[in-house]
This record gives C-alpha cells, sequence and structure tokens, in this order.
C-alpha cells in the first residue's frame, strides 16, 4: 500500500482532480454564501454612487481568466446598470475588447435595452502601452482616445463630451487578471492622485494576495477570487433581484461547488503526501 | 505500448459512437442564432421554439473544434503526444496575428497613422477622425521613425539598428516604473505602516486593535531585517530574521490558498464549457429548457 | 557609436519621466513621451509576429524535425491576420454610415460660392484653443464678417456655442445658424458635410431640388455631385416578402417612398431608406388593447384545447401578463403630464437684447403657457380606443385633435404606444414566463399558438431590414469593428483563441494538485506554518469552512475558520507582502537608477555587431 502510493503516477492525481471538480459540476452542487468584509466594502461603494455619476470600468483581463473574473464582470455591470451610472469602458489587455463586448451583450443588451450607447455607456476599447496608458489617462484622455472602439470621433459622444481625464471618473471599477492591471492602477492613478481617484477592484486568486496592502487607503476595497466574485453577485442578487434571478447572476455560485470538492481534494493529497513522507523517513531511508 | 494503443483506440471509438448518436438524435453542441441586417445573435429558448432562429453552420461547427481543440491540450496531461502540438502550434499562430491586428486596429491606425495622414485615415478607416491636423503633428514623426528602426531586427544585416527604439522603451519604461514603484510601493506602505500603537476609542483601549497594530510594526520590522543581507543573520538580528521568515510562511501559505482557489476556477469554466455547450448534458443557464 | 545613442537615448527619456512626475512644467513632454512609448509598445507586437514568421519559415525551410508544426502555426497566423486585417465579414461602422442619404465626394473649394454665408461679428480671439475641429476649415473673419463656406450642421453649431460662454457670441452663432442654410425648399434635405468631403441628399432628389441645386454654380465639380447624387437616389429597391402583417397599410409618412404590390408580393423602397423611416416601417402592428376579463378567459381556454390543461400557477401566470397591459387611466394621466406647460428657453439674442435694455436679472426662460389638460370627451375617445379594435390609432388622433391637443402630447402617446408590447411581445413573455415555472410541459400546438404572433412580427421585421440593407450603399466598407460578431476573425477567436488559452491556464489546476501530492513536506516548523495556513485558507474560503465551525459561540467567533481567515488576510498577509513589496520597489528603484545611469547595458546585447 505504502509502495503504491509512494510510486504513484501522477496521471492518477490529474485524473483525481478532473473528477473533484468534473463530478459538482455534472451533479450541479450549490452551497449558500455569505458575504463578508471586502466584498462588502465593494459593494458600498458602488452603492453610494448617485445616478449619472462616472464610472470607468477597466476590464483588464482576457479569456484566460475568465473562470474567476468574468462573473465579477457581468455583476458589476449589472450594479452600475440598475444604479444608473455612467459606464466608460476600456482594456489595457489586446484580448480585453471583446470580455468588454461579451459583457455588454450579455448585461446590458439582454437586460437593459433601454440603455443607449454614448449616453449611458461607451466602449472607449484598448490601447497600448500598459501604464504607459495610465499615465497618460490620468491627466489627459484624448492623448490616447481620439475615438471609441467603433471608430466614432470621442467629441460627438454625448457622455465623453465633460470628461477630460480619468479624474473627472466618480469610480473605477477595474478587474484584472495580471500585469497591467490593478497594480498598475493603484500605482498610476489612486497613489498620486489620491483625492480624485477611488479604485475597487476584482482580482484573481494569485493576485490577491499581493493587494491586501493597498487596502484600504490606496484600494478601499477588493473582491478576491471566485469566492469575492460569489459574495459580490450574492449581495447585488439580494438587493436588485432577490426572486429568480436570471442564473447567468449566479456564476460564480455555482463554480463554488467544484472549489469546496477540490480544496478537501488538495488537502487530502497534502496529508496524503505527508503520511508517506514520515512513513519513509520512520523507515529512515531518506535525507530530511 | 501496444496495449495502451489499442485501449485509447476503443475508448475513442466508443466516445465517437456516443458522440455521433446523440448529434444526430439531440444536436449537442448545436448553436442557433437570430439574423437581422446580417447581424447575428445568439437565440434565445423563445426564438428557437418560435422558429425565428436558424441553425448556424459555422458557429456549430466552431463548438466542436472548441472541444476538440481543449481535448487535445488536455490530452498532454497523459503524454505528450501529436493532438497536444498540432494544438499548440494553432495556438501560437492565432494568439500572434490577434495581437497583432488588435494593436495595428486599435493603436498604429488611430494614434500614428491617424495622427500624420488624417485625411487619408479618415477617407477609409475611420470616418469619425477629424481630417484636420492636431497642434504639432509632425512630433509623431518620431514614433514612426522608431517604430520602423524597431522592426529593422527583422532585417538579415544591420539588426543593430534596432537598439535605439530599445534603449526608448527601456529608458521609459525605468522612468515610469522607478516613480510608481516608489510612490506607490515604498513610500504608501511605509505610510501606511505608521499605525497608532495604543487605539483608544472613547476613553477606553481596544485591546485587539493594539494587538493587531503591533503584530503589523513588528512584523514588517521583523520581514525587512531578514531581508537585509549584508549583515550576518546571528544572534538578535538572527532571532529576529526567523520571526519574519514565520510571517513570510504565514503569507506563502495564504497565497498558495488563493493560487488553487483561482486555478480550479479556470478549470471548472472549461469543464462547464465541455458538459454545457457541447455535450448538452447541464443547462445551468437555461439555454434549453422546454426544447 | 552604436551603443552611446542608445545609452544617451535611454537615459534622457528615462529622465524626462521622472521629472515629468515633480516638475509640473514638464508633465506634458512627460506624456508626450509616454504617447510615444505606448505606440512603440504596440508596433513590438508587430515585430513579434513578424519574428513569429521568420522563424517557422525557417524551420521549414530547413526541414526540421517537427516542421509540420511550424507549417501549421504559419497558416493559422496568416489566417489570422488576413481576417483580421481585411476585417473579412465586417457590416461598416453603423454610427457613420448616414443611412438614408446619398453623398457625393465635393472638396470644399467646389461648394457655391453663391451659397457662403457672410454674417456680421467676430471671431473671438482665445490664446490657448483655436476653433473647434468641426468648423475650422470652412469659418473665417473677412473684413469685419464672419464667413461660413458651407451648411452649417447641428453639432458643428453645439461646438460653437461651447467654444465661449459670453451672450454676444452666443447670439452671433444663433444668427449664423439661421442664416447659414440652404434654401427653404432644401431644408433638412441637403447638406454638405466638410470632414467627409461629401454633398448630401437625404431621400430621393427631385427635378426641382436638382435644377435648384444645379443652378447655384457653375463649377463641373459641383454640377458632377449634383447629377451622381441624383441618379444615386432614383434607385429603387424591391425584395420578395413572404409575409405582411394582417390589415398592413404603408403607414402616412412613407407613402412616397414605400410602396407594397400584392402579386408578386413585394416590398418598394425609392431612394435610400433611414433608420427613422425602417423604425417606422416596422412598427405596423397595432398596440395591444386592455384584455377584459371575457378575453382572459377566452384565451386560456383556447391554451387549454390545445395541449395538456394549464395548472393554477401556470393559469396566474398568463392572467398576470394579459392583465399587466396598460389602461386608459394611465394613457390619461400621461397625456395630461405631457400637457403640462414647460417654459421655454429665450435665445441668446433675446437675451442680449434684454440686457443691452440694461435688464439685470435675466430669467433664461420664458413664462411657462397654460396646462393642457384632456376634456372629458377627449378622455372618453380614450375610453372606447382602449375597448374597441376596430378604431385604430390615426382614428384616436383625429378625434384627440378636434379639440386642443399639443405637439407634445401626440409625442408622448407615441412613445407610450412604442412602450407598450405588442401582441408577439406579449406571446413571448407569457411563453418565457411559463417556462420558469418547473415541471412546464407546453405542447407543440400550445408554443405555436403563443409565439405566432411573435413569429410573424420577426418575419416582418427581417423583411425590412433587408430592404433597409439592401437600400443602402455602404459609403466606408472598411470602417466597421474588426471584430463583430459572426465574422471571421471573431470565430477565430471565439472558437479557437479562447478556448486554447483558457484550456492552457486551465491546466494549472492539474499540476498544482500534482506538486501539492509530491513536493508539499512539512519538514519544519517553517513549512508546517505554511501548510497550516494553507488549510485554513483552503477550508476558510468555502461553505466546509463555515460548517465546520459553525457551533463556536458568538464570543469566540474569532476561532471560527471564515474569521481566522479573514484575520490571517488583514492582518499576516497584509504585513507579508508589506515587507515584500517594500523590498521589492527598492529593487526596482536601484536597478531603475542602474540601467538609466548606463551601469547596467545588458539591454543593449552582446558586444558582436
Amino acid at each position: 500500500m505504502y509502495q503504491f502510493f509512494k510510486t504513484l503516477d501522477r496521471r492518477w492525481v490529474f485524473l483525481l482532480m478532473a473528477l473533484a471538480v468534473g463530478i459538482p459540476i455534472l451533479m450541479q452542487l450549490q452551497f449558500p454564501e455569505k458575504p463578508t468584509g471586502l466584498a462588502v466594502v465593494v459593494f458600498e461603494e458602488v452603492e453610494r454612487l448617485n445616478e449619472g455619476d462616472k464610472v470607468l470600468m477597466a476590464f483588464d483581463y482576457d479569456p484566460s481568466g475568465e473562470g474567476e473574473l468574468g462573473p465579477m464582470a457581468t455583476s458589476f455591470v449589472r450594479h452600475c446598470c440598475e444604479k444608473r451610472l455612467k459606464m466608460y469602458f476600456t482594456t489595457l489587455w489586446p484580448a480585453g475588447p471583446q470580455m468588454i463586448q461579451d459583457s455588454i451583450n450579455r448585461v446590458i443588451r439582454a437586460d437593459f435595452p433601454g440603455l443607449v450607447y454614448g449616453v449611458d455607456y461607451v466602449d472607449l476599447g484598448y490601447k497600448s502601452g500598459e501604464e504607459g496608458v495610465i499615465k497618460v489617462i490620468v491627466t489627459n484622455l484624448r492623448q490616447l482616445y481620439t475615438t471609441d472602439a467603433r471608430g466614432t470621433n470621442i467629441d460627438q459622444i454625448p457622455m465623453c463630451l465633460d470628461v477630460d481625464n480619468v479624474q473627472d471618473m466618480d469610480l473605477i471599477v477595474n478587474v484584472s487578471a495580471g500585469y497591467p492591471g490593478t497594480k498598475e492602477w493603484v500605482q498610476y492613478a489612486s497613489t498620486p492622485y489620491p483625492d480624485d481617484i477611488r479604485i475597487v477592484a476584482g482580482c484573481t486568486g494569485v493576485q490577491a494576495p499581493l493587494f491586501y496592502p493597498y487596502v484600504p487607503q490606496q484600494l478601499p476595497g477588493m473582491l478576491a477570487a471566485i469566492k469575492g466574485a460569489a459574495e459580490y453577485e450574492e449581495l447585488v442578487v439580494n438587493k436588485y433581484a432577490p426572486d429568480g434571478p436570471d442564473p447567468k447572476y449566479l456564476e460564480a455560485k455555482r463554480r463554488m461547488g467544484p472549489q469546496l470538492v477540490a480544496h478537501l481534494l488538495m488537502i487530502a493529497l497534502i496529508i496524503g503526501g505527508n503520511t508517506i513522507y514520515f512513513i519513509e523517513r520512520r523507515r529512515g531511508g531518506v535525507s530530511a | 505500448m501496444k496495449r495502451e494503443t489499442l485501449i485509447w483506440l476503443i475508448v475513442l471509438v466508443i466516445a465517437g459512437i456516443y458522440l455521433s448518436y446523440r448529434f444526430a438524435t439531440v444536436g449537442i453542441g448545436s448553436v442557433y442564432v437570430q439574423e437581422l441586417g446580417g447581424e447575428q445573435a445568439e437565440a434565445g429558448v423563445a426564438e428557437i421554439a418560435a422558429g425565428t432562429a436558424t441553425l448556424s453552420v459555422s458557429r456549430t461547427f466552431g463548438v466542436w473544434a472548441a472541444a476538440i481543440f481543449t481535448l487535445c491540450i488536455f490530452s498532454f496531461l497523459y503524454r505528450d503526444n501529436p493532438l497536444y502540438k498540432f494544438a499548440e502550434s494553432v495556438v501560437v499562430g492565432v494568439s500572434a496575428a490577434y495581437w497583432m491586428v488588435v494593436q495595428f486596429w486599435g493603436v498604429i491606425i488611430p494614434n500614428l497613422l491617424g495622427k500624420l495622414w488624417p485625411a487619408w485615415i479618415q477617407s477609409w478607416a475611420m470616418p469619425g477622425l477629424s481630417p484636420l491636423y492636431g497642434a504639432y503633428w509632425y512630433m509623431n514623426l518620431i514614433p514612426l521613425a522608431l517604430g520602423v528602426m524597431l522592426l529593422w531586427r527583422l532585417a538579415p544585416k544591420g539588426a543593430w539598428i534596432a537598439r535605439w527604439p530599445l534603449a526608448f522603451i527601456v529608458g521609459t519604461t525605468a522612468g515610469i516604473r522607478m516613480v510608481g514603484f516608489i510612490e506607490a510601493d515604498f513610500l504608501s506602505q511605509i505610510a501606511n505602516s505608521i499605525v497608532p500603537l495604543v487605539v483608544a476609542t472613547d476613553g477606553s483601549i481596544d485591546v485587539w486593535a493594539c494587538i493587531r497594530n503591533w503584530i503589523m510594526i513588528l512584523g514588517i520590522m521583523a520581514c525587512l531585517v531578514y531581508f537585509f543581507f549584508s549583515i550576518e543573520h546571528k544572534g538578535v538580528v538572527g532571532h529576529v530574521s526567523r520571526v519574519g521568515i514565520w510571517v513570510l510562511m504565514i503569507t506563502f501559505g495564504a497565497s498558495f490558498g488563493y493560487t488553487v482557489m483561482g486555478r480550479i476556477a479556470l478549470l471548472a469554466i472549461r469543464f462547464e464549457f465541455l458538459f454545457d455547450d457541447w455535450l448538452w448534458l447541464i443547462d445551468p443557464l437555461q439555454k434549453r429548457v422546454g426544447l | 557609436m552604436k551603443r552611446t545613442v542608445p545609452l544617451l537615448i535611454t537615459t534622457i527619456s528615462g529622465f524626462l519621466l521622472i521629472a515629468a512626475a515633480f516638475i509640473p512644467a514638464t508633465e506634458s513632454w512627460g506624456e508626450v513621451v509616454t504617447v510615444w512609448f505606448d505606440i512603440l509598445a504596440a508596433i513590438a507586437f508587430i515585430l513579434g509576429g513578424g519574428n513569429l514568421m521568420k522563424v517557422n519559415l525557417k524551420k521549414i525551410s530547413d526541414r526540421v524535425p517537427g516542421w509540420g508544426y511550424a507549417a501549421v502555426t504559419l497558416i493559422a497566423f496568416l489566417l489570422t491576420l488576413a481576417a483580421g486585417l481585411g476585417k473579412i465579414g465586417s457590416p461598416p461602422a453603423s454610427d457613420q454610415e448616414f443611412y438614408g442619404e446619398t453623398f457625393a465626394s465635393l472638396p470644399a473649394a467646389a461648394f457655391p460660392e453663391s451659397q457662403v454665408t457672410r454674417i456680421a461679428g467676430e471671431i473671438p480671439e482665445k490664446e490657448e484653443a483655436q476653433l473647434p475641429d468641426s468648423v475650422r476649415r470652412q469659418m473665417s473673419q473677412e473684413q469685419g464678417e464672419i464667413v461660413f463656406r458651407g451648411w452649417i450642421l447641428p453639432n458643428q453649431i453645439e461646438d460653437l456655442k461651447s467654444f465661449k460662454q459670453t451672450l454676444e457670441w452666443q447670439c452671433t452663432v444663433e444668427n449664423l445658424a439661421e442664416a447659414a442654410q440652404p434654401p427653404e425648399s432644401l431644408r433638412g434635405k441637403a447638406f454638405y458635410y466638410s470632414d467627409h468631403s461629401a454633398l448630401s441628399f437625404r431621400g430621393v432628389m427631385d427635378e426641382a431640388s436638382r435644377t435648384e441645386l444645379a443652378a447655384m454654380s457653375d463649377d463641373t465639380r459641383w454640377q458632377q455631385a449634383v447629377d451622381s447624387i441624383y441618379e444615386a437616389s432614383q434607385k429603387t429597391t424591391t425584395i420578395d416578402v413572404d409575409a405582411v402583417p394582417t390589415g398592413f397599410a404603408v403607414p402616412a409618412s412613407l407613402a412616397d417612398v414605400v410602396s407594397y404590390s400584392v402579386s408578386p408580393q413585394q416590398l418598394s423602397m425609392a431612394g435610400p431608406m433611414s433608420r427613422s423611416q425602417r423604425d417606422a416601417l416596422i412598427n405596423v402592428f397595432p398596440p395591444l388593447r386592455p384584455a377584459s376579463e371575457a378575453e382572459i378567459q377566452q384565451f386560456i381556454d383556447e391554451l387549454n384545447g390545445l395541449g395538456e390543461p394549464l395548472t393554477e400557477e401556470q393559469q396566474q401566470v398568463v392572467e398576470r401578463n394579459l392583465r399587466g397591459g396598460w389602461t386608459a387611466e394611465e394613457l390619461i394621466t400621461v397625456l395630461d403630464g405631457a400637457g403640462q406647460a414647460q417654459p421655454v428657453a429665450k435665445t441668446a439674442c433675446e437675451m442680449l437684447a434684454e440686457k443691452e435694455q440694461g435688464v439685470t436679472e435675466i430669467d433664461p426662460f420664458h413664462p411657462p403657457g397654460d396646462d393642457v389638460e384632456l376634456t372629458n370627451s377627449q378622455q372618453a375617445a380614450i375610453g372606447q380606443f382602449a375597448n374597441d379594435e376596430s378604431i385604430t390609432v390615426a382614428d384616436l388622433v383625429d378625434q384627440l385633435q378636434a379639440e386642443t391637443f399639443t405637439g407634445a402630447q401626440a409625442g408622448a402617446m407615441a412613445a407610450f404606444f412604442a412602450a407598450s408590447p405588442t401582441a408577439g411581445g406579449r406571446g413571448k413573455t407569457i411563453f418565457q414566463d411559463l417556462l420558469k415555472l418547473p415541471g412546464t410541459n407546453l405542447s407543440t400546438g400550445q408554443r405555436d399558438w403563443l409565439l405566432a404572433d411573435f413569429r410573424s412580427e420577426f418575419e416582418w421585421k427581417k423583411s425590412v431590414y433587408q430592404l433597409f440593407t439592401a437600400a443602402h450603399t455602404p459609403k466606408y466598407t472598411w470602417s466597421g469593428p474588426y471584430q463583430s460578431g459572426g465574422n471571421l476573425f471573431w470565430w477565430l477567436y471565439e472558437y479557437a483563441f479562447k478556448p486554447l488559452t483558457a484550456t492552457m491556464f486551465a491546466m494549472l489546476a492539474f499540476y498544482v494538485a500534482s506538486a501539492a501530492f509530491r513536493a508539499f513536506r512539512a519538514k519544519n516548523l517553517e513549512a508546517i506554518l505554511l501548510l497550516g495556513t494553507a488549510f485554513i485558507i483552503l477550508l476558510g474560503r468555502t461553505y466546509i469552512g463555515v460548517a465546520m465551525t459553525a457551533w463556536i459561540p458568538d464570543a469566540l467567533k474569532a476561532f471560527r475558520i471564515d474569521e481566522l481567515t479573514i484575520y490571517i488576510m488583514s492582518i499576516f498577509v497584509t504585513t507579508g507582502n508589506r515587507a515584500i513589496m517594500i523590498g521589492v520597489a527598492l529593487g526596482i528603484a536601484s536597478v531603475s537608477l542602474k540601467v538609466l545611469l548606463g551601469i547596467d547595458r545588458s539591454y543593449l546585447g552582446s558586444r558582436e555587431d
């Protein structure tokens, strides 16, 4: 038995992981979510805004991050639509424009058809340069954005007429999968202009611990990984669609099902691996 | 390896029969679209039931292609094989071209060529652009020149010309980064670390907040002592840096926990695609209710 | 030389950016340098693509083992590039197409001298700003007069108004807006777009308009433009339609351009179709009247007859939808609200006149007129309309206009009906609501009956869109988004790029599991701390952590796993990462300085060449 586990082919571990994630998805296992700390702060930050306030939706992710960040983006857009905020979409990732388009189609065009492009929301699109873009647009938006993503002159878009730079925004909502992302927004936007720029972010699990030092002075609130997304979804759905929300607004909650089983598997694997290690050590065959 | 090949062949044949059967009877992996004025939108249940939606052959083929690509990549977990290599080659080619196209239409046309030849760009690519020259438009010749020099790197001779724009990129990155990091990651973090050692609210001392602040301040100092390698870590310094290591270990443990969460979410969405969009085994978004 | 100049470039650009962060006067230079950096970053991607091609071509030509995969990479690359650069399958940008208008190229110099407007006035001198881009080419100052070469457009008027806020200038702009228009007979039909260098005519150009326009100038370019618009706008587009709405009649507003023939069933459009004309042609379905109790019962009976009888819950859903339409009272309230007098804004010239007369406190609005409320007979007419399907909207409008009925009220009524659902919309909503109930099993007959109106409305809409697209000649074929849903580039993104990159990343989940089993050993105190924290986080961030320690009483709730997680993150993780950040920042600062001061020259490459 011990020999079997000691020389276990890692492909069996892969299979276990596949089952741990696949079976809960097939069985559509779901668990209740209780919103905590930072997710509540993020929710309150968006809630305190008034109708017509400007929000910069910086969606800095691509399909590789969609698992965790897609639900966050959907919920953010829904929340802003319910509050009738003016949404300005941008991205610093080359594959970001499609993510923006997906959110617009999934939420705005499907559930809020009364919102008008150019008046309630606008897609400014992608610009290259990573943090260089942020550095320019915090003082001068038109240096880089002369048109929106569709080629319309920015001076002909009603909601862009009174926006000179990012400091005119009432809130920045950043969904970030890596570089460039939340760190760059904090470094080049909210730190140099602490009184004019407020940022809330949603980020992947890998990055989340790295941003805790920024909370709360430079980054008032943050949604960390799929758990943060699930908690925020819960808050938005409880407030705006308490009976029977559309299933697309509960994606993160659905993905928490396989999370739980997989986490238990990870713990079991770590304990199992260490058990073998300690048995081996006791049998005196290996150096520590 | 022959037995292995035989087993895999049997598995693939059975899977093929199952998939063909399901496709023929239920139509798994099909995508219906509603077309209006040349624009296609994915059709909902009502549109399919009403008959106003049409089966989109290209999108259905796309779903099957995406599923097969996904399985090709997953096959690497078993062993490196030609299917994986094929899928890998496709992704390298498509992503390089994708990024090139995005840069071209998103940055080079509006921000470079659109500033140097606005009337020409306005006439065919961006009708919304103003055809008038902006102030100091000729300054944009510099990045154009640097860009051409950068592309010279591909030439067989004279690749050294690309050093100029590279130097510019390195210099600007260093300049931007230095100020950004010092302001946000150094000075601000030190400022945020200066927290009251005795927290008093309404005249009474909040013990837990005090303990928390003490832990933070002492923890940060211990970690920084650990990072200071110019002194030998012996004696008092050694003990303090040990405490620093413990704090760092807790940090890394938490990072590991979050990383696991992130990775699993990525796998979950892939499985959702396979089970929902391709195999039609689950329907969490109720796209096929009543059909 | 080969290495000195790059070093200088690095130093100068880097220090310029650092200076720009501290010295406000240099901030604009810093912005310019950063914009150049952004452009070079874009070109670097092109370099990447070019390099990929070079490397793979070499592999193929050298026939290295595995060159087949290089060929696959190259084919995928070239296909995606062609699809993206060529915008294969992308429709033109809908906001820039000027639907309903026919363009003819006309340079600004060829604009008729007889149409140039001259009014008295002075263009304000502004130090930092020239005239707005949209008017700069057409407007000039000549001997105390403002000269405008063209017919002014609404966006140009807006831009000029926001140029300077004084009443004098605002009044001048209003005078210019009045004067710089085509003759009365052509107003609203003929336009000149200086940015597009195009003369434009809305709809079909008749002989009278053509003659009038041709008479404005002898310039051959002008004559050619007018002639080409005349010819192009005469084009009639005809499409076959499968079905028309019952009782279809071409709306009055479109009677002179749209025609319908019964056999063969065809719809024709003379000239190009604008978006508002398209929408008017689509919205020919009469608004649903409020359903009476008898009608509701009839609806349910008919639905029951086509399949399984409806359950209690399903019946409630159907009734709720049928009762949820508009009522006569609602419409009356809306119309009374629209009839309330709104203050009318004074023009700038009126306010200027008051100022010159010495009025100190100028009210920007005229005193509002009297409120208009619906009379009893008007209300009765609305009540009759709600109950009698034979009365059309046009009949109702006639009845209401017999007495006082303002334009605002007419507009409010049109908007009210446009917002209320049609029969098809209601049927679709009932269908969707029924599906939301668990265990609903509608028969094919019930489904088809519920959605029949929706289907016919959609087919009609589709036909109108078809006519709309066929009647339009694209002006800027390459202006559309490169990634519009459905085109080849989008397909490659959605079904190749997205699943492949996402799956590549998803593989990491497996590797993290394998690493956990084989490598994570609790060998010493530090490792135990790390693994212990990992356990707490892994459990605490899922429901199981909450469930495992929910029994701990509130007084000791700090020991519940989910609370522990929060404390670990906010205290220890913040502490550790803060220290790491400070260290990293110092490292970045030192590396950056080494690069900027030329101490670290590794980026210049080796000393060869």
